[in-house]
């Protein structure tokens, strides 16, 4: 998955002479909680909804409510975080996580905006790669870290004329994996029953 | 015979073409079973046995999409189809067999049968053995389910002005169901199930409250594995008086699915057929107090085919229709019943089961409680 199959197109903008109380409605009108500022096609920077409430706040002290006057590129954060649409979607992950930043804006080869890349999306991502959004059934499998077991377990699946929906796996120790599937079956205990047949260590359903 | 409230039992030879194979887990043979066993109880009166009605293609495609039911049509007469993966058909759980159109539309109209014949006011109480396919989806074949005759069901009953609490006790989550009624403000869905967090198909949190205009018209209540009768009593009576007592249903359609029971091969839920017989009975209480009495009934998941599912739904049979409860399974019915696999399915020596030790019992209990209160919680803040 590439932050291009994930990553909101054509995101909002403001010009860098929109005052902050007009930034602070384009962002609570359409529920965004970052709102990238552009000119001519250039990306200036940024503000998030974080930055821009505590100006708005009715806590603000006198030197920082003078800036409600100012336009929001007094405001805004610069240089912007990006990344590249056609990186994979973890890279975008380390970089947010990294920075602690909750959105990137992505670029094009040509360097151009292309979308908005945030945490939500990446939220959306795992759900979609874990697989629960589809009708299935949990498989917990542990296999000796060797090429071929996955290969093995696939095999027997496909015998079985099951479909697997996702595959996610972690290191349990140096020499074993675990593999969680999600498959397309109710009867998940007779694909178990067939595994243990064949000598893996089935963890769930027992 | 004491009949209390006279009881439709919908039937059909037709459901026996339901087949999906010799070594899948369903076998439709469970309504058979369940007739034979009433009749060798003497609890079931000739007159109360009914035929579905037949089922037009505009009725099926108010719930079922234009190019899914031309593919089941297809499959039924053999063709080979490509793209029959993508309807959920062909699979290992819903495979295409002979008249699979034919037989799954005889079971629909079974359901509608019911419906029927509360509605018409023949009888406040109808049960239809073969129904309850409860994950068959808008445009999808799922979890052995090719149409989703409860939904159908559902509707004629909404098209005329009832309004609809659907109860769903099915080991699994009513998802089907759920799904083609979200936005559905007429139709309140509840479903008691095993947590979706191994089990299939995955859905059913305490979260999915329903959309839009059907904002507050689904409710979840995922259960722990191993849950037992008292836990799975306390949780309905936690929920369903509150639930009735705000949605004021004309009806009650209940999916009885008969896999939450111990023994059963697909699930982990720990109720034994005592219990299940107490939780009908309870279901009958409360018809009689929120929606006088009027229950559509259906069976569902039960993949304990010779062992469980004949002695729940006699049960709910005798339940719905106010009649007590023998003492002795008939010998004589016993007697006429070989069990193809006696090890896994025997056929049952006796009417109740000895409860199975959990360990942990308390704790089990404890969460089931807790889940049921966050839900009514987080529903009373979303129907206001
Ligand atoms: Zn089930």
């Amino acid at each position: 998955m590439l932050v291009r199959d994930i990553m909101t197109r054509h995101p909002l903008s403001v010009q860098p002479d929109t005052s902050i109380h007009d930034a602070f409605l384009v962002m609570q009108e359409n529920q965004i909680r970052h709102l990238p500022i552009m000119q001519d096609g250039k990306l200036l920077g940024m503000v998030s909804n974080r930055d821009i409430r505590w100006v708005v706040s009715a806590f603000v002290t006198p030197d920082v409510k003078a800036l409600q006057e100012q336009t929001i590129e007094r405001l805004m954060v610069r240089p912007v975080l990006t990344v590249d649409e056609d990186q994979p979607i973890e890279e975008a992950a380390r970089i947010m996580r990294t920075h602690k930043v909750g959105s990137l804006m992505v670029l094009n080869d040509e360097d151009q905006v292309v979308g908005i890349v945030t945490g939500i999306d990446l939220l959306d991502a795992i759900i979609n790669l874990t697989g629960v959004h589809q009708p299935s059934s949990r498989l917990e499998v542990e296999l000796k870290s060797e090429p071929g077991e996955l290969a093995r377990v696939s095999q027997l699946m496909a015998n079985l004329g099951i479909n697997i929906v996702s595959v996610l796996t972690s290191q349990t120790d140096d020499q074993h994996q675990r593999f969680l599937f999600r498959i397309q079956t109710m009867n998940v205990r007779a694909a178990a029953h067939k595994l243990r047949e064949a000598g893996f260590q089935v963890v769930y359903p027992q | 015979m004491n009949v209390l409230t006279p009881t439709a039992f919908i039937y059909s030879s037709e459901y026996q073409k339901y087949k999906l194979g010799p070594d899948h887990p369903f076998k439709s043979i469970r309504g058979e079973l369940t007739l034979s066993l009433l009749r060798e109880l003497n609890a079931i009166r000739d007159e109360d046995l009914h035929l579905p009605l037949s089922i037009t293609d505009a009725e099926l495609m108010l719930t079922h999409a234009k190019d899914y039911v031309n593919m089941v049509k297809s499959a039924s007469v053999g063709e080979h189809l490509e793209r029959a993966r993508e309807f959920g058909l062909d699979t290992t759980d819903t495979p295409t067999f002979p008249d699979m159109h034919e037989a799954t539309l005889s079971i629909v109209g079974g359901t509608v049968k019911a419906v029927e014949l509360v509605m018409d006011g023949t009888y406040k109480r109808a049960f239809n053995v073969g129904g309850g396919l409860h994950h068959a989806q808008h445009r999808m074949a799922a979890g052995f389910c090719v149409y989703n005759d409860l939904s159908v069901a559902a509707r004629r009953l909404s098209m005329a002005g009832y309004k609809v609490a659907y109860l769903d006790i099915d080991a699994h989550h009513g998802d089907g169901v759920q799904m083609l009624h979200y936005h559905d403000r007429h139709v309140l869905t509840i479903s008691l199930h095993e947590s979706g967090r191994y089990l299939w198909p995955g859905t059913g949190s305490t979260y999915e409250l329903g959309q839009g205009d059907g904002s507050g018209y689904s409710l979840n209540v995922p259960l722990e594995p191993y849950t037992q009768d008292h836990s799975f009593l306390e949780v309905m009576d936690l929920l369903l008086p509150e639930a009735f007592e705000w949605f004021q249903p004309d009806v009650l359609l209940l999916q009885a699915g008969c896999d939450p029971h111990q023994q059963d091969p697909l699930a982990d839920l720990c109720l034994t057929v005592q219990g299940m017989s107490h939780i009908y009975e309870r279901i009958v209480r409360y018809a009689d107090t929120y929606c006088s009495g009027r229950i559509v009934a259906t069976g569902g998941g039960g993949y304990a085919t010779y062992n469980v599912a004949p002695r729940a739904w006699a049960l709910l049979y005798l339940a719905l229709s106010g009649q007590p409860v023998p003492e002795v399974l008939p010998e004589s019915w016993r007697e006429a019943w070989l069990s193809p696999n006696p090890t896994e399915d025997p056929i049952p020596a006796h009417w109740w089961d000895d409860a199975v030790e959990i360990p942990r019992k308390q704790e089990i209990e404890h969460r089931n409680r807790r889940t049921v209160e966050r839900l009514l919680r987080d529903w009373r803040d979303v129907r206001k």
